[in-house]
């Protein structure tokens, strides 16, 4: 029997999930650290939003990205991380969703994933910095907007290149860690999760019908 | 490093005796305001209105301090980039070299920092004077999961611990003889050895956390009990009906004036 929406919903966010979406928003949080201690041009801070979704589900890997941002602008970093909340979240909507069509279980195919994360967080996030941000955000990404709006292209299609070139890269590593992070997690861990035992082991879902027995 | 520290500073100003609800509806309707107004002028009277109140909670500079450091690093380069840069502009105002001061990148910039100082103030006083855990507490009261409370509440205390074990594996890891110098590719190398010890070390106590939950009751349905008591007072619904209607009011007249006037 298939299973409503309400039902899968509160099988995707179970202990372990809530337990582990905390976890994820470390991860996101240490990832941007390290890659600002070996000054990486990057950003590599959506890692843990991508795990999430991947073994638990589109709406925990949502709900983990929203969740990284609300917490960062209760700290003394400010509140403007929650202008994108949301662009975090559809990264782990996106993750969640291809995962469940088998996106996670090859390096090419999760790399890919990333890409089209990224393409999904265009319409939310590109409004956000044009309307509220004037284009600018910090960081090396605002000299090539201001770059190409000084050659005469549009805000728009300024802040949408640089964000498909320069988040493109970032996004598309980001979801190669998170696979390569999942690899690495013990099967014991994975089958804690709703998810994991399809859209990272490849096992059926009718097939997993027994609870995994508690330690 | 730096670790994130709470923004929320103690007091005893009326603003902080709100139930934490009021002030969260104060700035979600500065923030509809924000996105709905178009005149500056408006937007910068809400700027001054937050900083007054700002004022009144005594708790300005610890506002200074965090709102300069975010908002110069983008208002600066913002405004310059539009006055010169501005596409499709047609209008200049004065020629330096090559560089022309353009009137709707002008009028461009000015709107868009000054709805910027709008909002942004508004969430700045929300975070300074709001005890997350007391706004948990409200939203759980109204009948918002505890969950959720878990939720943000232990990711608060989260993420000071594992800032620290981040900091740590850097220095262990360096103490390896791991280069936090070199090449691009050196450098992106170097990345998974710091991040999979990390990882591997909080997914470990992942299943411990989670039975520990389980076994004091976490699953179960009945009302939650809580240490702390969060008060809601007549003056609390009060302004937040005030703010609602205020909000309402300034959307109409704003939209009237900018497209039927």
């Amino acid at each position: 029997m298939k299973k409503t929406f309400k039902e899968q919903l509160k099988e995707d966010f179970n202990t372990t999930a809530l337990v582990m979406m905390p976890l994820c928003v470390g991860i996101n949080i240490v990832g941007q650290f390290f890659t600002q201690s070996l000054r990486l041009p990057l950003w590599l801070n959506i890692i843990g939003t991508i795990l999430a979704g991947v073994v638990a589900g589109p709406w925990v890997g949502f709900a983990t990205g929203v969740l990284t941002n609300v917490v960062a602008s209760f700290t003394i970093e400010g509140p403007t991380a929650l202008a994108f909340a949301v662009v975090n979240g559809v990264h782990g909507l996106v993750a969640g969703f291809l995962a469940g069509k088998g996106f996670y279980r090859t390096l090419p195919k999760a790399m890919l994933a990333g890409f089209i994360g990224k393409l999904c967080d265009i319409p939310v996030g590109a409004p956000i910095v044009v309307y509220m941000f004037g284009g600018i955000t910090t960081g090396a990404a605002s000299a090539f907007t201001a770059f190409m709006m000084a050659t005469g292209n549009t805000i728009w299609s300024s802040v949408i290149s640089t964000s498909l070139l320069i988040d493109g890269a970032d996004k598309v590593l980001s979801a190669a860690i998170a696979f390569l992070i999942i690899k690495a997690l013990p099967k014991r861990t994975l089958y804690r999760f709703s998810r994991a035992p399809f859209t990272v082991l490849g096992e059926k879902p009718e097939e997993n019908v027994e609870e995994p027995v508690p330690a | 490093m730096a670790t994130s520290a709470l923004a929320y500073v103690q007091g005893n100003s009326f603003i902080h005796k709100l139930n934490p609800i009021t002030v969260l509806t104060y700035t979600l309707c500065i923030t509809l305001l924000g996105i709905g107004v178009g005149q500056i002028w408006v937007l910068l009277l809400v700027f001054v209105l937050n900083i007054l109140l700002i004022l009144k909670a005594g708790v300005i500079k610890n506002f200074m301090g965090m709102f300069l450091r975010v908002t110069l690093p983008i208002v600066i380069p913002m405004f310059i980039i539009n006055t010169l840069f501005y596409p499709g502009s047609k209008t200049i105002l004065y020629t330096l070299g090559p560089l022309m001061i353009r009137y709707e990148g002008l009028m461009f910039a000015s709107t868009v920092i000054s709805r910027l100082l709008a909002i942004l103030s508004a969430y700045f006083l929300m975070v300074l004077v709001i005890d997350p855990r007391d706004l948990m507490i409200a939203l759980g009261n109204r009948g918002i999961s505890p969950k959720v409370g878990y939720l943000i509440l232990s990711t608060l205390q989260l993420i000071p611990y594992i800032q620290q074990t981040a900091a740590r594996i850097l220095e262990a890891q360096q103490s390896r003889g791991l280069s936090l110098k070199g090449g691009l590719l050196q450098r992106f190398k170097s990345y998974l050895p710091l991040m999979a010890p990390v990882v591997m070390g909080s997914f470990a106590s992942l299943e411990i956390r989670a039975m520990a939950l389980e076994v004091r009751g976490f699953n179960l349905k009945t009302k939650r009990v809580y240490i702390r008591e969060v008060f809601d007072t007549q003056r609390d619904q009060f302004l937040r009906r005030g703010f609602i209607v205020v909000t309402i009011m300034i959307l109409i007249v704003s939209v009237y004036f900018k497209y039927f006037a």
